[in-house]
């Protein structure tokens, strides 16, 4: 666990070691691995540890919206000759556009998972007032962003954080006519690829028009919801972020372990520091589409509901994982009129993997699919866990 | 004879690795990133790699290699190579000589999947426990982004006692991280 130099490591990490101090923590990085695997340990902990903070209760006495402006104030002191501001602006929108053509697929194929790029607190690198992906429309009360005043007619620049102070305010998205209202005490921000809107806190009422080739997301520190065509609201408070889907389909997707749920009309999903929050008895904590063989996933986790492209599905075939709770020890699958087996051994698989080869090869065909799986305590089928699970697979052309 | 399919002319093949690249991306970034970290000394440089390196891979997916096991390698070295280039031009001497860098870099492993969420969510309860002196000072460096300098005129200590609480603090979050996972945890 702990190694004597580790003074030296964190030293480091501070940038606050001497010549005789970096000579020393060398040699130890030379000569013992188990120094070595220490430090590497350490530079992980430090990359997730300012996420770790996001989702980490908040102390009482301050407010997140102070402490993202004066992020937002550092990281413009950090690069004062400017020299280097093209360089992540730059490689971003280029991912940024990688993840829209994924979205875009991933409107009939919504399996395709999302990578973490654009995180909650990303600070605004281009802070310029005159142009922006959102306008302020109108507001009944004190709008900011990084910390100016924000009136009527003004465009939100990409990366700025826009505080709701009193009142609401109703923003425009400006490529599309799409809505967003922000309450009181809301702050969010417009990511660099402005194709985001992340709710540090506060509730947001979004109307988003049908879009055909930008799609963007809108979410909270524990779950992006990546729209189209719909009206939804978003609250973070508490630790959580609460999604509730008034009109058409929003994938939701939890920041922390990137299960994602297809939420539709009159429904509601929470996230929070853990993932997507699923019942407390429910033992059955996800599908994961794999190939046939189970050699390899097709996407990420999901629950409820989910969709698939029957292309993506042609050259590798189907099968469907069920991630469920150590208490586990079998589970009764059954799908439609297709399939129904009793699992005894984890991995559980839709179409079983014994020595690796699933046992019957189904076809894939357009059409919606319902799953149900109930899992036991015992591996013969006996002893409940909780109540059965519903999945519903879309396969779509 | 026949030639095969390019990925480029087959949706199919095309759209699988589309999905490979977000899967090596995802699998891998806390791996990306914390061997940039480890170069660059700078964690908003090793961000920047990391965001280079996945415009490489987005632009060619397929020359990600087939096998996962080679994967890792193949990634560090371009991380290696990225984390340099990226340091010399913010003008950044490499804060460790190059052959630590390589002795270092071949514990930055694939790891696990969720290698990442894991680890956040260890970290995440491990910052719960600290004292309050403590959390303040942490969530100045690494959430407000301050200097230290700011950190010690609002908690009112000096300089260097902010700094020896930072590195109090990260032994001891380090420490309680790996009894939470195991030492062998994360993604190395």
């Amino acid at each position: 666990m702990s190694h004597p130099a580790d003074p030296l490591m964190a030293a480091w990490l501070s940038d606050d070691l001497d010549a005789d101090g970096m000579r020393a923590l060398e040699d130890h990085l030379r000569k013992d691995p188990a120094a070595r695997a220490r430090f590497a340990r350490f530079c992980q902990s430090e990359v997730v540890l300012p996420q770790a903070l996001k989702v980490a209760p908040v102390r009482p006495g301050t407010t997140g919206i102070r402490r993202a402006v004066r992020s937002t104030r550092r990281m413009r002191v950090r690069r004062p000759d400017g020299r280097l501001n093209w360089v992540l602006p730059t490689a971003t929108a280029a991912l940024i556009g990688v993840v829209i053509i994924l979205s875009v697929v991933g409107r009939s194929g919504p399996m395709v998972p999302t990578p973490t790029i654009a995180t909650p607190a990303q600070a605004p690198r281009d802070l310029s007032p005159d142009q922006g992906p959102l306008e302020l429309l109108r507001s009944d009360g004190e709008v900011r962003y990084a910390g100016k005043p924000l009136t009527s007619g003004m465009q939100v620049p990409r990366g700025a954080l826009v505080e709701v102070l009193s009142g609401t305010a109703e923003l425009r998205w400006r490529s599309d006519g799409s809505l967003l209202t922000a309450a009181a005490g809301s702050a969010l921000r417009v990511d660099d690829g402005a194709t985001k809107v992340t709710v540090q806190q506060g509730r947001l009422d979004a109307h988003i028009t049908q879009q055909v080739g930008s799609p963007f997301s809108i979410g909270g520190p524990h779950a992006t919801a990546m729209v189209m065509g719909t009206r939804f609201s978003l609250q973070v408070a508490d630790g959580v972020t609460d999604l509730r889907v008034s009109e058409g389909r929003v994938r939701f997707t939890a920041v922390a372990d990137r299960t994602a749920m297809e939420v539709i009309a009159s429904e509601s999903a929470q996230a929070d520091s853990r993932g997507l929050r699923l019942p407390p008895d429910h033992h059955v904590r996800g599908f994961v589409p794999t190939a046939h063989d189970i050699t390899r996933d097709l996407g990420g986790r999901m629950i409820r509901r989910g969709t698939l492209r029957l292309g993506e599905l042609a050259s590798s075939g189907f099968n469907l994982r069920l991630e469920c709770s150590a208490e586990v020890h079998s589970v009764s699958i059954t799908m439609e009129d297709i399939e129904q087996r009793l699992e005894q051994v984890p991995a559980f698989h839709l179409f079983g993997d014994v020595k690796e080869q699933a046992s019957k090869k189904w076809n894939p065909r357009l059409g919606t699919f319902t799953i149900h799986a109930q899992p036991y305590r015992d591996v013969e089928g006996h002893q409940a866990l909780g109540p059965p699970v519903q999945f519903e697979l879309a396969i779509v052309p | 004879m026949q030639s095969e399919p390019s990925p480029r002319s087959d949706p199919s093949a095309s759209a699988l690795l589309r999905v490979r690249l977000v899967q090596v991306l995802t699998r891998h970034q806390l791996m990306i990133t914390a061997y940039a970290r480890a170069i660059t000394g700078d964690a908003q440089l090793a961000e920047d790699v990391y965001q280079e390196v996945a415009v490489i891979l987005a632009q060619d997916p397929t020359r990600i290699p087939l096998p996962d096991d080679e994967v890792a390698v193949w990634l560090r070295s371009v991380t290696r190579r990225k984390a340099l280039e990226v340091g010399r031009q913010a003008r950044r001497t490499p804060r460790l000589a190059e052959d630590v860098i390589d002795l270092v870099g071949e514990q930055f492993g694939a790891g696990p999947s969720d290698g990442l969420a894991v680890l956040r969510e260890a970290m995440a309860s491990c910052l719960s426990s600290l004292p309050q002196d403590q959390r303040r000072i942490i969530d100045g460096r690494y959430r407000d982004d301050l200097t230290c300098e700011d950190i010690a005129s609002q908690v009112g200590r000096s300089v260097q006692g902010v700094y020896a609480v930072l590195k109090r603090v990260r032994v001891a979050l380090q420490d309680c991280v790996e009894r939470r996972l195991g030492p062998s945890s994360g993604a190395a």
